[in-house]
């Protein structure tokens, strides 16, 4: 069995939940209310979907019996985090340094219609 | 994908679901929280775990996306209702 699509939403919080998607299994059986959480230590795991019992002990709806199994989906899911925050910091980056570009060319052309008008 | 395993639980109310339990995928991978329902017909089908979202709708949290799937999931879980 192997992972066949993995989606990601990066959530904007501080809380311990990073990531919110889904995955899929040989194209053909879908989990979703997968999370990524970040531990103190700043390591990542992925959260299977799991639901609160009726004596408020929790329980998980879908997961993987085997190691291998278990390395190879949580591999793909963290894979695809890393990847996604590292565009989101490249998009970041590049969109700090077009507004830096922009002010300077504001500055840069501000000054020079004041002065044709002063003249 | 194959249906390694089916564990059910007759339900005790007499309502629309009939039985609760799970199955296993190729023998690793599990789904819990699966029912048996009826429908006003008559009908049987096999109900999979859902949560209630934000909007208050309820979605599946994991489900077959292939149809081949689907029918095996169905016909093996309904076998496995009729043994109770």
């Amino acid at each position: 069995m192997q992972v066949s699509e993995v989606r990601l939403n990066l959530l904007k919080t501080d809380t311990a939940v990073k990531a919110i998607g889904s995955f899929a299994l040989d194209g053909a059986f879908a989990v979703r209310g997968v999370r990524v959480m970040e531990d103190k230590n700043g390591h990542n795991f992925v959260a299977f979907p799991s639901r609160e019992k009726q004596d408020g002990s929790y329980e998980d709806i879908a997961f993987p019996l085997s190691k291998e199994l278990y390395a190879s989906i949580t591999g793909a899911i963290i894979d695809e985090y890393k990847q996604q925050v590292e565009k989101q910091e490249q998009a970041q980056n590049q969109e700090a340094s077009q507004e830096q570009t922009q002010t300077e060319a504001e500055s840069a052309a501000a000054p020079a219609p004041k002065k044709g008008k002063s003249r | 994908m194959q249906v390694t395993e089916v564990r059910l639980t007759k339900a005790p109310s007499e309502d629309s679901c009939l039985a609760y339990g799970s199955f296993t995928l190729d023998g690793d991978f599990v789904v819990c929280g699966i029912r048996v329902l009826k429908t006003k017909d008559g009908n049987l089908f096999v109900g999979y775990p859902s949560k209630q979202n934000s909007r208050g709708e309820y979605k599946d949290v994991c489900f077959p996306m292939a149809r081949s799937l689907r029918e095996d999931i169905s016909v093996r879980v309904l076998e496995e209702y009729e043994k109770l």
